[in-house]
Order: C-alpha cells, then sequence, then structure tokens
C-alpha cells in the first residue's frame, strides 16, 4: 500500500515491513514507519508499568535537602503547586502539562487503543484517540524533567545535604514506561486494521 | 543553478494525490474541488496538499516568540533570598553564576538549553521560512535535516522552568533560604510554547516543492 512521506511528500511503495525493521523516506530520510518486535505486548506490559508507578512518582518525595539541620522534600505536585501558592500560573500550568496530565492522558489512550486492537473491537472513537495520542506525544517531557531534577541537585550540592529519595526511582520507571509506550505504538498497523474493520463500528454495539 | 532533475522521486501532490495526515491513507485530491474541504474516508480528517497558511501562520508564531525573548532575558527568572539577602538572576546572569562557582558542565547543560537552543530555533525557523519563500537553493535534505532538528530540540528548552519548579519547591527554608519565581520565567515558558508551535505548523514539503517547479 502507498502513502507519502510526511515531510517531503515523496511516495512511498510500500509499508510492509517486517517486525524490529524501520522504513526511512528515501529522498529526505525522514522516518516513516517503525516496527518493534512484540509491540503490541510491549505497549501493554509499558501501559500496565507506568499504572504502577504514576501515583507514586508524582506524590512521592524526590529529592531530600538537608540545611543545617532544617529538612525539605520535593514532589512533581509540590513543584507545580508551590508556583501556584506565588502565582505564577502559567509556569504551573506548563509543568503539569508536560509532567503530569500528558504522561496520564498518554497512558489511559495507549492502553486502551491496543485493548481493543487486540480484542478486534473498532470502536467508533478509535480515530479520535489515535489522532489526540499522535498530537500530545510532544508535551510529554518526563525526560527533560528528569534533566531538570539532576542539574537541581547538582546546584544544591553545594548548599547542604541533598539525596535522592523513592519518588525519583518510581520516576525513573514512569518515564522509561511512557517512552517504551509511545515508542511501540506502531500507528500505522493500526490504522490500517480501523480501515478495514470500521464498518463494523457503525452497526455494531456490544 | 538548479540542482540535477528529479533521482526517480515522485511527489504525491504531483499525482494529484495528498496523504492524509493521520492515518497517512492516499486520496486523490482535485485542485478544483467546490466549496466543501475534502476529507478522509477513514478517519475524517479535513485533506490538503500542504498544510493550510503554513507560512503566514509560522511568522505569527515565530515573530510572537521573538517578542517574547526580550522580556524573557530582561526580567529576573529566579530570586534568592539567603539570609536576609536578596539576590535575581536572569537566565544568562545564573549560567555565569553556576560556570563562576566552578561548576563548567552544568553552566554548559543550562546554557545549552536555554540560552542556544531557543536562539538556534528561532534562527532556523527564520532560514526555512526565507527558503521556502524565496525558493532559495539551499540543500533540500540538509534544509529537512535542519528542521527535524529543531523540531527534536525545541522540548528540551523546558529544563529551565522544571529546574525552577524543583528549586521553589525544595529551598523553602523560611528565613535561611527562600527561592521565588521571576516574571522572566512566564516569558520564556511562552517562547518555547510558541516556538514548538511554530516548528508544528510549518510545513517541510514546502522546501521540496521548489524541485519540482523548476523541475
Amino acid at each position: 500500500m502507498h502513502t507519502a512521506c510526511i515531510e517531503c511528500d515523496c511516495i512511498i511503495s510500500t509499508m510492509d515491513i517486517a517486525e524490529g525493521e524501520k522504513l526511512s523516506c528515501p529522498q529526505c530520510g525522514a522516518s516513516i514507519r517503525s516496527r518493534h518486535k512484540n509491540a503490541l505486548e510491549k505497549v501493554m506490559a509499558a501501559a500496565l508499568a507506568g499504572t504502577i508507578f504514576y501515583i507514586p512518582a508524582n506524590v512521592l518525595p524526590l529529592m531530600t535537602l538537608d540545611i543545617i539541620g532544617q529538612t525539605t522534600s520535593n514532589t512533581v505536585l509540590s513543584g507545580i503547586t508551590h508556583l501556584m501558592d506565588q502565582r505564577y500560573w502559567w509556569m504551573a500550568f506548563l509543568v503539569f502539562l508536560c509532567t503530569m496530565l500528558v504522561p496520564f492522558i498518554q497512558i489511559i489512550l495507549c492502553s486502551h487503543i491496543v485493548f481493543c486492537y487486540k480484542t478486534n473491537r473498532p470502536h467508533k472513537y478509535i480515530p479520535a484517540l489515535l489522532k489526540f495520542e499522535h498530537h500530545i506525544k510532544e508535551w510529554g517531557m518526563l525526560e527533560v524533567y528528569l534533566l531538570g531534577v539532576l542539574v537541581s541537585f547538582i546546584k544544591l550540592i553545594g548548599m547542604g545535604g541533598i539525596s535522592f529519595d523513592i519518588g525519583f526511582y518510581c520516576f525513573i520507571g514512569l518515564m522509561v514506561s511512557t517512552i517504551v509506550m509511545t515508542t511501540s505504538l506502531d500507528h500505522w498497523a493500526i490504522w490500517r486494521w480501523w480501515e478495514n474493520n470500521h464498518y463494523r463500528a457503525v452497526n455494531h454495539h456490544d | 543553478m538548479t540542482k540535477p532533475a528529479s533521482n526517480g522521486h515522485v511527489t504525491a501532490k504531483s499525482l494529484g494525490l495528498s496523504a492524509c495526515h493521520n492515518c497517512k491513507k492516499l486520496h486523490k485530491l482535485s485542485e478544483h474541488t467546490g466549496h466543501a474541504t475534502p476529507c478522509c474516508m477513514t478517519c475524517g480528517t479535513e485533506l490538503h496538499f500542504r498544510k493550510p497558511d503554513s507560512l503566514a501562520r509560522t511568522w505569527a508564531l515565530l515573530i510572537t516568540s521573538m517578542i517574547l525573548m526580550i522580556p524573557a532575558n530582561i526580567f529576573p527568572v529566579m530570586t534568592v533570598v539567603s539570609l536576609g539577602k536578596e539576590s535575581s538572576d536572569t537566565i544568562m546572569s545564573g549560567v555565569i553564576l553556576l560556570a563562576k562557582m566552578g561548576m563548567i558542565p552544568i553552566a554548559l547543560v543550562v546554557f545549552i538549553a536555554s540560552v542556544f537552543v531557543p536562539v538556534i530555533k528561532l534562527l532556523a525557523l527564520t532560514l526555512l521560512l526565507l527558503t521556502a519563500q524565496n525558493h532559495w537553493d539551499l540543500s533540500l535534505r540538509q534544509s529537512t535535516i535542519l528542521y527535524r532538528m529543531v523540531h527534536f530540540i525545541g522540548r528540551w528548552s523546558m529544563l529551565d522552568l522544571f529546574v525552577i519548579s524543583v528549586l521553589v519547591t525544595l529551598v523553602d527554608l523560611g528565613n535561611i533560604a527562600t527561592i521565588t519565581g521571576g516574571a522572566g520565567a512566564t516569558a520564556f515558558g511562552g517562547v518555547i510554547v510558541m516556538t514548538m508551535l511554530a516548528a508544528n505548523t510549518f510545513d517541510s514539503r514546502l522546501i521540496w516543492d521548489k524541485k519540482n517547479a523548476g523541475k
């Protein structure tokens, strides 16, 4: 089946590739499709792991700072509420969007899409979910937040005793899960499945 | 002055075809469709040969982010109150402070994420827009790689905001030391969002159209 490169409009003659292979545009080199081995199982496993890590990663302390006997600790959530306390609404919103809201939506969407695909239920709302998943992907910034935590850690080394806490490790778990989940999801395969089965969505209720 | 003719690759537009942006299905799209915008049969997305008003929208977002760059760099992004002493840092003075304290690698990371990347992004997008508009004779493949890089690195500028969010919470020790945010950070957040949106509205296929026009 033909398609066209999204970056240079070059006609791509086939999208059929084996598991574990990648397809790039012959003209501009854009990545067109990548099929991971056991992609479906990977997405499901990562979504499950993400669900488990999500709450601990956001509410358990990431780091603890000890200055002259006084200790403070921070969580992802408290980073947002502190900015709100100081009336920096826009910043609080951005941090909330990129580190809490988008990963949450991604986990819900990916697990639901894969569940419907695996059980062969072409619901009417599948296209909306796939489109939404595609558009919000770049706003999930857990890896950037992790770098931010590391930079802060190094900045604070001079101020007093600072150490990583349990939330930090949960956060890494959440980050790895969402990355595996979003990169393994094969949009092309799911779109084609939808295309071949969507007629059933109209007159099929269960 | 023209590059060697096409090396066998055909664009979808030259065949009157358009790939749906979401589900990637190819559709026959006649230039002379009537009033209604054609939609993808599979997923209902509106079909266009190129993103509508791509250049105008990208220019608008790009100029907005250029204007926001000014307050982002003039106003402080963070204020540290330690034992009664108050010091405000702008993005650049924060980097210089880190370098002076001997934390060169971390200063470099912050510099790349919050100064280098936004500036490069603005310059690269301007260059790409001018290239697409004036059909400049730049290497098509390299222009596309530049666009892909702009797309990829944009999100890493968010680093500074996340650092502020962490520091504000962690360094909250009453009289000993407190850190609060600053107006510059709000503007900086605007710069990042605007440049990310600008990278999305830009249609890199416009760069390649020159090749087909000149053929």
